[in-house]
């Protein structure tokens, strides 16, 4: 080797040495922003996670509530206003449900779901209040059931969305904090909504009761 | 081969993954100091400090591509499921390929004993399934939708097998270290591109070209070098991997005794259906997959073909032909001796035999003796069982048992007492934590009630609805069930039992278990101290418990640790550091409880429904015990 030329100040010049400087930084830059980005889709994968466990048992409610429409209809003749509003409040939380779903992830989708779904909810409030008011529906044991099964399935509903809006939190905190948000930015990360019914439309069931029911 | 045996394997594995690692390492540097010499020091191999430039820049890199996949590796198989997509199939689905699919899924875990793990879904037409995680706790299954939906019940449950053993054998966390370390070597190539692509890029709309070709020059040298990189790492990939898979075949013939299954699985991916996964994030994980994940020059998996025809060799064992049979799955599969043996041990009880459930009056020592021989694997009669038990359990429960909210009241149920009044004063300690859970917990208690055989299979189904609230969600229930079981000033088996099986398969699931090293004789004793006081009716009983252990395990101390010191929370902790420990310390404590447990000859349900809890805790899952006729 000593026979070789002795000049070796090319390969330690300052401009090598700057290269091979500037590749490494860039490198680990580059490493960092793949792990951040890595930890935000973790945290969106999250969140579309929680949300098929609020999906699941709205679909059973949808399922069960005309069943407990049919089943409560005898008996009430004097209450089709109530039923309707609960079929057509049914049927808009199924359309809303369906946009979700052909746009996962989707905020006002998702606001839109959380509203119909308050919708329903109230309307079925009030059908269970009346239904107090049939003493012979008590003695219907598949009503009762129904209704049993509606009130399960609402407080699944009701844990399932909070365990949503906690994912949520999480992955809206790691969108707005630094460093996060730069690659969040950059690759156009959305903000997930939580699932709330607005006040409005919890207040009060908003039904277009001239609209046909839809089954 | 004993199930601590083919951990320890395991681990030499990973030995030889570290050296194969560092061959790699060095072939990756050596290549990035010609590059450099050869560009910009004149051929002068010579050069020290080139060297040192080349070797550094490449070790910087190096470890933090690795940091940063060991990070991501350490949340545990839900993390791999996550990267390619996956979403989990709710437990509680009323769809009947993702029921059927659950169903093989939850009767696998109840018949080896281990927490029922979370099955993902991934929307790719192909025949392909996975599994993840670093033991059996924080353990994810993966399954494409051509997996449930065009096999058949049988060829899944082959399926199922070939993934729960590369779970049992550790094969999964294996995989799991080779992603991060290999993480660091493809990081190169990573960078390489990403250099490129952002010169191409942002470079178009400046005029000046000089910087943007040097930049793509630099990315393509540096893209070139990561190529050796991944090229070494690839081969890594499958000479890890390859023969993994031919002994998860054979495992999964030997736990269902159908070699049709399986096989016909592999055969409907050889005939059309494929198992290409079109996820990205497919590459990095490929050697998780049941067949090929994709087309690629270093085959992660052996050939269809081979495999079909070495299951379909197997088929006299499964018939249970007895020792000959045995031999050959062994030879025919290229595995080990070892492994014969115990084909060899399992083979003679014919299939059709279900043998009874345990009496309730108690579980004999043989039993126990025969659980601990069968840990980490299963077999068709505790499958087949177990599918039984499901389909007899009451509906309302097994119902509730899956779902999050519902599930906290099925656990909370299993701490009811049977005293009228007791109840209603737990209700109401529930009552003031959480009003609904109270509420839902009674109707759960007025439509049913859990027998004794039905509370460890449900505990495991509980545990993975359970994993799915949200922190905040479990905390909550956390604080409840302690005041529950803290309401009668007293700690009996079957708290102590759910106590610590949610502690670990709840808790610790989406974590790699605690670093190896911090388990002392102290906890071992203390451990074994707990059964010994939990399963005698007086002191003297715990006494002769004790010496039975310490027959077992002579390094014990003289005397049990004091029943005040034998707490939820020291317990909790203790085997919070055996699961981080070797197998060989492991396999010492899990014969010191076995004995302990045995010794007096009056194992009960509940007795032996703790040793099971804590064997779980450890990683070291023992199946159902079951009285052999």
């Amino acid at each position: 080797m000593s026979l070789l030329p002795a000049p070796t100040f090319v390969a330690t010049s300052p401009v090598v040495v700057g290269l091979v400087a500037t590749v490494t930084v860039l490198a680990v830059v580059g490493i960092w922003l793949m792990a951040v980005y890595n930890g935000l889709v973790t945290r969106r994968v999250r969140v579309q996670n929680a949300f098929s466990q609020i999906d699941v048992q709205l679909r059973r409610r949808h399922d069960l509530v005309p069943n407990l429409v049919a089943a409560v209809k005898g008996y009430m003749q004097h209450e089709r206003e109530t039923l309707e509003a609960v079929t057509a409040a049914r049927a808009a939380a199924v359309t809303a449900q369906a946009r979700v779903g052909a746009a996962p992830g989707d905020a006002a989708a998702t606001v839109a779901l959380a509203n119909a779904e308050g919708a329903l909810q109230a309307t079925l409030g009030r059908l269970m209040l009346v239904m107090e008011r049939y003493p012979d529906l008590k003695a219907s044991g598949n009503a009762l059931q129904l209704q049993e099964e509606l009130v399960s399935t609402e407080n699944r509903i009701a844990f399932a969305r909070q365990a949503y809006n906690d994912a949520v939190m999480t992955y809206n905190m790691r969108l707005a904090v630094f460093p996060d948000v730069l690659v969040a930015r950059r690759l156009s990360f959305a903000a997930a909504a939580l699932f709330e019914a607005e006040a409005s439309s919890r207040a009060l069931p908003n039904v277009d009761f001239s609209a046909p029911p839809a089954g | 081969m004993d199930f601590f045996e083919s951990q320890e394997r395991a681990k030499r594995n990973t030995s030889r993954l570290v050296a194969m690692f560092v061959v790699a390492l060095l072939a990756t540097m050596a290549s990035v100091h010609v590059l450099l010499t050869v560009m910009f020091a004149k051929g002068n191999f010579a050069d020290m400090r080139m060297l040192g430039i080349s070797l550094g820049s490449v070790l910087v890199v190096v470890v933090i591509g690795m940091a940063v996949k060991f990070a991501q590796m350490s949340h545990g198989g839900r993390a791999v499921a996550e990267a390619m997509g996956g979403v989990q199939i709710d437990p509680g689905s009323g769809d009947p390929a993702e029921r059927r699919v659950l169903n093989v899924v939850e009767e696998m875990a109840i018949a080896s004993g281990v927490p029922v793990p979370p099955v993902f879904l991934i929307d790719e037409p192909s025949i392909n399934a996975f599994a993840a995680g670093n033991g059996e706790q924080d353990a994810v299954i993966g399954v494409t939708r051509g997996c449930i939906e065009q096999l058949s019940r049988d060829e899944l449950q082959g399926v199922m097998a070939h993934e729960f053993s590369h779970i049992f054998h550790r094969d999964t966390r294996l995989n799991m270290q080779l992603v991060a370390w290999l993480g660091g070597i493809f990081a190169i190539s990573l960078v390489g591109r990403i250099i490129m692509r952002s010169a191409l890029s942002a470079g178009s709309s400046r005029g000046k070209n000089d910087g943007k070709m040097v930049a793509i020059a630099i990315g393509g040298a540096v893209f070139l070098i990561g190529i050796v990189g991944y090229f070494f790492g690839r081969i890594i990939q499958s000479a890890v991997s390859r023969q993994r898979e031919y002994l998860a075949d054979a495992s999964a013939v030997q736990y269902t005794r159908n070699p049709d299954g399986i096989a016909g699985a592999l055969e409907k991916i050889a005939h059309g259906a494929g198992s290409r996964i079109a996820a990205p994030a497919a590459a990095e994980f490929s050697h998780f997959f049941f067949a090929n994940g994709m087309a690629s020059l270093f085959s992660t998996h052996p050939p269809l073909e081979e495999r079909i025809a070495r299951i379909r060799g197997s088929r006299m064992v499964a018939a249970g032909v007895g020792s000959d049979g045995s031999a050959r799955i062994a030879s025919t599969a290229g595995l080990p001796g070892e492994t014969a043996a115990r084909a060899a041990r399992s083979a003679p009880a014919p299939a059709t035999v279900v043998p009874p459930v345990i009496p309730p009056s108690g579980v004999t020592a043989a039993a126990l003796h025969a659980a601990r021989a069968g840990m980490g694997s299963m077999d068709a009669p505790a499958i087949g069982l177990a599918g039984e038990l499901l389909s007899h359990a009451p509906a309302a429960v097994l119902d509730a048992a899956r779902n999050p909210f519902s599930a906290r009241a099925v656990v909370c149920l299993m701490l009811l007492s049977s005293d009228a009044a007791e109840r209603t004063r737990q209700l109401r300690v529930i009552g003031t934590n959480d009003p609904k859970l109270a509420e839902a917990t009674a109707s759960l208690a007025s439509a049913a009630s859990v027998s004794p055989r039905e509370r460890m299979p449900l505990l495991e189904i509980c545990a993975s609805a359970l994993a799915m609230l949200s922190p905040s969600q479990y905390a909550q229930f956390r604080t409840t069930l302690a005041q529950l079981i803290a309401a009668d000033g007293q700690v009996d088996r079957v708290e102590w039992t759910v106590r610590v099986i949610l502690r670990h398969a709840v808790e610790g699931r989406g974590s790699a278990p605690s670093g190896p090293g911090r388990a002392t004789m102290l906890d071992l004793g203390l451990v074994v101290s707990v059964l010994a006081w939990s399963g005698a009716s007086d002191e003297d009983a715990a006494l002769r418990a004790w010496d039975a252990a310490r027959e077992t395990e002579p390094t014990l101390p003289e005397s049990p640790d004091p029943v005040q010191r034998c707490t939820l929370d020291a317990l909790a902790g203790s085997l919070g550091a055996l699961a981080g420990a070797t197998p060989a310390l492991k396999r010492r404590l899990v014969d010191a409880c076995v004995a302990c447990v045995a010794a007096d000859g009056q194992t009960t349900v509940e007795e032996a429904e703790l040793l099971r809890a804590v064997c779980a805790s450890i990683d070291a899952p023992m199946p159902p015990i079951r009285q052999v006729a």
